[in-house]
C-alpha cells in the first residue's frame, strides 16, 4: 500500500490504480489472415517491455505458440491456425513508458515511471476461468461461456501439449496444442490443434495441466 | 455504472475507466530459463487474488512446452514442462 500518491479502488473495494504496480496498457493491435497454417507477427516497435498478447480467435482453432525476442527487445509473436482464418490480435504492456496524449490520468511511481495513464486502453477483466481441463489431444475440449459480453479478446494459459501414435505402419506421431476458437459471440471452445507430425513413435511429450482462460472486457 | 469515484475517458469522451472495473497491475516478471525451476516468495500477497502466466518464449522445436506455473500461499513456483524452453513468468493482481 503506497503511503503517498493517488489510490483508486473500484466498487467492490479493491485497487485498480496505484502508484506502485504498473497496470497493463494496449501497446500495439491489428489483424491478419492466414495464408498458411502459421502467422509471425512483427511488432511495429520492439520493446524492452515483456508483452502479452490477447487475441479474438475465428471458428476454427488457433494458438498462440510463442513471443519472440531479439536482443533482449520483444518483437513479436507467432500464431498457429488454418488457412483463410482472420486473427485480431492486441499486445499489451505494463506500462508503456510514453504518455499517450495530453489529457486524462497520469499516474507514476517513486521512480518516476508510468504506472497508468488514463488515454491508454487498459487491459481489463471481463471474466476469469480456472481449471480448465481438456481431456487427452485429439478429441478432448470444453466450451467457455460469457454472457454479457460479445466478441471480446482472449488469453490462455497455460501451453498444453499432446500427441497422437498410430502403429502404422507407417509409424507416425501427431503432434496438438491447446486451442481457442469461437462458437459464438458469447462462447468460445478450448480444444487441440494439430500442428506437426513426425515419422516415428514418440512418447513422454504430453503436458496437459488445468488451464486459465481470461476473457478481457 | 456508478454514479460515483473515478472515470476516465478517452480524446473522443469515451469512459475508459470507471469504478466497476477489474484492472490488472502486474506484480513480478521474469524470465525462466528453459529446464530450470525456480520459485519466489511475494510477502504482500497475502488476500490479494492473482494470476499466474507463462509464456513460451522463441519456440524452435515441436515439443517444446513453457513453464506451468502456479502459487500456493505467497510463493510462486515455476516448472519446468516438455523438452523446456525459455518462458516469461508473470504475476498479476486482478480485483
Amino acid at each position: 500500500m503506497p503511503i503517498y500518491g493517488l489510490t483508486v479502488k473500484n466498487s467492490a473495494g479493491s485497487t485498480i490504480i496505484d502508484g506502485v504496480y504498473k497496470n497493463y496498457s494496449l501497446y500495439e493491435s491489428g489483424s491478419f489472415t492466414f495464408s498458411g497454417f502459421y502467422q509471425v507477427v512483427t511488432l511495429g516497435t520492439a520493446t524492452p517491455l515483456p508483452i502479452i498478447v490477447a487475441i479474438k480467435p475465428p471458428a476454427n482453432y488457433v494458438f498462440v505458440k510463442h513471443c519472440t525476442t531479439s536482443g533482449g527487445n520483444y518483437t513479436g509473436f507467432q500464431i498457429n491456425g488454418s488457412e483463410g482464418e482472420t486473427v485480431y490480435w492486441k499486445a499489451y504492456v505494463a506500462h508503456p513508458t510514453t504518455k499517450a496524449g495530453n489529457y486524462g490520468l497520469l499516474v507514476y511511481n517513486a521512480a518516476g515511471e508510468l504506472c497508468f495513464d488514463g488515454a491508454r486502453e487498459s487491459f481489463k477483466i471481463y471474466q476469469v476461468n480456472t481449471g480448465i481441463s481438456l481431456g487427452v489431444a485429439p478429441s478432448g475440449n470444453q466450451t467457455i461461456t460469457h454472457n454479457g459480453i460479445e466478441n471480446p479478446y482472449y488469453f490462455l494459459s497455460p501451453q498444453c501439449i499432446g500427441n497422437v501414435n498410430d502403429p502404422g505402419p507407417p509409424r507416425w506421431t501427431v503432434f496438438f496444442r491447446n486451442s481457442i476458437k469461437q462458437v459464438s459471440s458469447t462462447s468460445v471452445n478450448i480444444g487441440w490443434l494439430s500442428y506437426d507430425i513426425i515419422t516415428g513413435i514418440q512418447s513422454g511429450y504430453t503436458f496437459n495441466p488445468n488451464q486459465t482462460l481470461i476473457v478481457l472486457k | 455504472m456508478s454514479t460515483y469515484g473515478l472515470q476516465t475517458y478517452d480524446a473522443n469522451g469515451n469512459p475508459l475507466i470507471t469504478v466497476d472495473e477489474k484492472m490488472t497491475r502486474v506484480r513480478y516478471t521474469t524470465v525462466a530459463a528453459s529446464g530450470v525451476s525456480g520459485s519466489v516468495t511475494l510477502d504482500d500477497l497475502t488476500d490479494i487474488t492473482t494470476a499466474e502466466i507463462s509464456i513460451p518464449l522463441n519456440v524452435l522445436y515441436i515439443n517444446q512446452v513453457a513453464h506451468e506455473v502456479s502459487r500456493s500461499g505467497n510463493v510462486i513456483t515455476w516448472t519446468a514442462a516438455g523438452s523446456g524452453v525459455d518462458s516469461l513468468i508473470i504475476v498479476f493482481i486482478y480485483v
